[in-house]
């Protein structure tokens, strides 16, 4: 497959994955380009393009956060005008619900996050076990087990943002 | 009678993961026992609410157009594309000093003209080396003081500005102009920097302990300013949020230096 069609292929899959595991649509932009800019310099060999372009991509993404110490998104930041408009019941809500899910992601380890992505992403056991370094026969307790945990964090999550 | 299937078995079951040979067993079992059937439904259940989580996470994504790839390494392709510009620059300085030599040519009288004028070192593009005047107060900058600088037209609606390793020292600052494209300007030792464009987006990089003044369009409907990794500036409609410590917020946004 050549790599334009590769790219139309996989990206919109791969900024999907990053944005879930960032919360960040310009760190997700950025590390998704980065790692298909890397593969068009180093090209790997053909049908291990997908798990190499998620784990560069992810690596990335947890390089940045290392080095830069990155500060939490502040999404209540003072305006410049003084009055503060009243938002909209509907954006409120969502933020709401967006805050809850990434709540319950954020208390699972980072390997239960990126397993439980790429399976989102139609990856199998044997390419998941290859990206977070896990025996393949392992994949299954583990995601079953992540799965139990976010649902247990994402309900006490919605429990606590309930008036 | 079998023991209970593991949690393991039975989410490789759902996942399409366990071997053919082990399926019919397996189906069999969970098929006459109860609790491992309700074992199944607590992970769909799971499964279906993590998908569902996910969904909520990707609306509010933000709606930007899918970018161009990346051009593909062709190693013949890339050597030429090497090779050219340097031949290129070759053959046009033979041409030129060929044509310097050449008594009254027109390239003679230019090389002339241009070493009697004391020109201002400048680096690149846009920005003109006329002094600006400064928003903040302060003497106005010297006739001849350097700039370096680049102007890129949003993309989508949307612009991005990126400061990659900034030296401690840089002082930044943003305004917003009626104009349509972003304009990033260095002076004095942020001139060093080099500029990399995309649509809609400048990346800074090895900007010097100078200035850096970025001129947002006011009608962009978003934009961000990223400095060293940390975001210093959104602009979200006609609302901007400043998410570091600003020291003046007038006409223009100037940050404290980068540390």
């Amino acid at each position: 497959m050549n790599f334009d069609a590769l790219f139309e292929q996989i990206y919109p899959s791969l900024r999907r994955y990053l944005h879930r595991l960032t919360g960040d649509a310009d760190q997700a932009d950025d590390a998704a380009q980065e790692a298909f800019a890397r593969l068009a310099r180093a090209p790997i060999p053909e049908g291990g393009e997908k798990g190499w372009l998620f784990t560069v991509a992810t690596n990335l993404v947890r390089d940045h956060a290392r080095t830069t110490a990155r500060r939490q998104r502040i999404l209540s930041a003072v305006p410049l005008e003084t009055a503060a408009p009243e938002r909209p019941d509907e954006a409120a809500d969502r933020a709401d619900a967006v805050r809850s899910v990434r709540n319950a992601l954020q208390l699972l380890t980072p390997r239960e996050r990126q397993m439980l992505l790429m399976r989102e992403e139609g990856f199998s056991y044997r390419e998941i076990a290859a990206a977070v370094d896990v025996a393949p026969a392992s994949v299954g307790a583990l995601t079953a087990r992540a799965l139990k945990r976010f649902a247990a964090a994402y309900k006490q999550q919605q429990g606590e943002e309930e008036p | 009678m079998i023991a209970h299937v593991s949690e393991a078995t039975l989410q490789a079951l759902l996942d399409d993961e366990l071997p053919a040979t082990e399926q019919p067993t397996v189906r069999e079992h969970v098929a006459g026992c109860l609790a491992c059937r309700q074992e199944v439904q607590a992970l769909r259940d799971a499964d279906a609410l993590f998908s569902a989580a996910m969904r909520r996470i990707d609306a509010a994504d933000l709606r930007r157009p899918m970018p161009l790839p990346p051009r593909a390494a062709h190693p013949w392709r890339a050597a030429v594309w090497r090779t050219l510009p340097r031949a290129a620059v070759l053959v046009l300085g033979f041409a030129g000093v060929a044509a310097a030599a050449l008594p009254g040519s027109p390239v003679r009288r230019w090389v002339a003209a241009l070493a009697e004028h004391d020109a201002p070192r400048a680096s690149v593009s846009v920005a003109s080396t006329r002094p600006e005047p400064s928003a903040v107060g302060g003497a106005a900058p010297a006739e001849t003081e350097p700039v370096a600088g680049i102007g890129v037209l949003p993309a989508a609606g949307e612009v991005r500005v990126v400061v990659e390793a900034p030296a401690p020292g840089l002082r930044v600052s943003v305004r917003l102009a009626d104009q349509d494209r972003v304009d990033v300007r260095g002076r004095a030792a942020a001139t060093e920097a080099r500029f990399r464009t995309a649509p809609g987006r400048v990346t800074v990089m090895g900007a010097g302990a100078g200035e850096l003044e970025i001129v947002l369009p006011n009608g962009v409907q978003r934009a961000s300013v990223t400095v060293g990794g940390k975001r210093y500036l959104t602009k979200d409609g006609d609302r901007v949020y400043l998410l570091v410590p600003t020291e003046s917020t007038g006409a223009e946004i100037r940050f404290p230096e980068y540390r």
